[in-house]
């Protein structure tokens, strides 16, 4: 009996792997040195401004962010799959936020592509999200790449010499198993 | 008996693949028809504000029949006509709505989706869309005809995007056929809602 059970399980493993969808869509090609000009206001709330080490008013470039890496969500309030995955981001905030070694290094920040701040305001309260997020109403977003962007997308950067980026990992769809999304873009 | 039980475990599995990929599509727009851009606007406007609003009864995805007349005195309409299901901006108009539920019911107005799609289309559409909160009714038989009473049918068979807003006493009170290669700004129609009597 214990030998039909573990042929049973192998035939299942073997149908489950055989069958199994490829995970997230092939990645985008985001280039840095646009994406390092985009300018974005700088958030009124100060937790936000603390977060993202800003100050004043104004806008912001994203190598102004004090981080060694930054994960960016690209992202729509108008998006489905966005607001699905919105807890899971959380959780990946969270997870950095309580890792001895990430805190205060890599920090998260949304884009709302097409999305008013209105829009976005109402994505972040509806979802809590605990990290910043900007309105890119004009879709600015998108003179960094030469294909349309799909939500969510996230793209994780490295500021480099005070004005660059570095295009480190992109990733199209839904982030999956957190530890193995932070194996492969860190350090 | 062994071969048996290996058969039921795989069957198992396969239905649990089929799960998975039933949820997990990952990225949108996979599924949806590239319409490319159309003309902006299609249809005679035959409505204005400060008319009576056409009574309509159409029946909605849920299963029951939805008529403009059950909410008179009682709540605020917000109409939602989208093109068609399916289709880029549509399939993210609504969504967008859905996660607003609480700012239309601050300002006593339901909403309601109509698309000239029939009801099997609008169930499979809508369910990739998660659970939405407002009815959304089929305007497919006679096909478009509250579309067309509203003067936002196009010479296609397909409804512009119009957004209109009917007051407590069935009197409209905002129209917005918009672009329909556009998607209509929510704060805009929460500026509208915020103003009506509650």
């Amino acid at each position: 009996m214990n030998r039909s059970i573990t042929r049973a399980f192998v035939v299942a493993m073997v149908v489950l792997v055989v069958a199994a969808p490829a995970r997230g869509a092939d990645p985008i090609t985001v280039m840095g040195e646009p994406l390092s000009r985009l300018e974005f206001a700088i958030p009124e709330d100060a937790a936000d401004k603390a977060y993202l080490g800003l100050s004043g008013a104004g806008v912001f470039r994203l190598p102004q962010v004090k981080a060694e890496v930054i994960i960016i969500e690209v992202f729509s309030m108008y998006c489905p799959y966005c607001q699905r995955e919105a807890e899971h981001v959380n959780s990946l905030f969270a997870k950095i936020r309580d890792h001895q070694a990430l805190k205060g290094r890599v920090k998260l920040i949304g884009i709302g592509a097409g999305n008013t701040p209105y829009e976005v305001e109402l994505f972040r309260k509806k979802f809590s999200v605990p990290f910043p997020m900007v309105s890119d109403h004009q879709m600015t977003i998108q003179s960094t790449a030469d294909e349309k962007f799909r939500t969510p997308t996230f793209i994780v950067v490295k500021p480099e010499g005070g004005s660059g980026l570095k295009i480190m990992y992109t990733h199209v769809g839904k982030l999956g198993e957190l530890d193995e999304f932070l194996k492969k873009i860190l350090f | 008996m062994r071969l048996g039980l290996s058969v039921v475990i795989g069957i198992i599995a396969v239905g649990l693949f089929l799960c998975t990929t039933s949820e997990g599509r990952e990225v949108p727009g996979e599924s949806m028809y590239k319409t490319g851009p159309l003309k902006p606007r299609d249809s005679e406007a035959t409505i204005k504000v400060g008319d009576k609003a056409p009574e309509f009864t159409l029946p909605a995805v849920s299963g029951e029949k939805v008529s403009l007349s059950h909410y008179r005195g009682k709540k605020n309409v917000a109409i939602s006509f989208v093109p068609a299901a399916w289709t880029p901006v549509c399939s993210q108009q609504w969504p967008g709505y859905n996660i607003a539920q609480e700012l239309f019911e601050k300002n006593n107005t339901v909403l309601l989706g109509i698309s000239v799609d029939n009801i099997p289309t609008l169930y499979a559409w809508t369910k990739e869309m998660g659970k939405l909160w407002f009815p959304v009714l089929a305007d497919f038989w006679p096909h478009g005809a509250v579309a067309r009473s509203y003067g936002v049918l196009r010479s296609d068979g397909v409804a512009e995007r119009a957004v209109f807003v009917i007051d407590k006493d069935g009197v409209v009170r905002y129209v917005d056929i918009h672009d329909i290669n556009q998607m209509p700004r929510l704060e805009e129609l929460m500026r509208v809602l915020e103003q009506l009597p509650k």
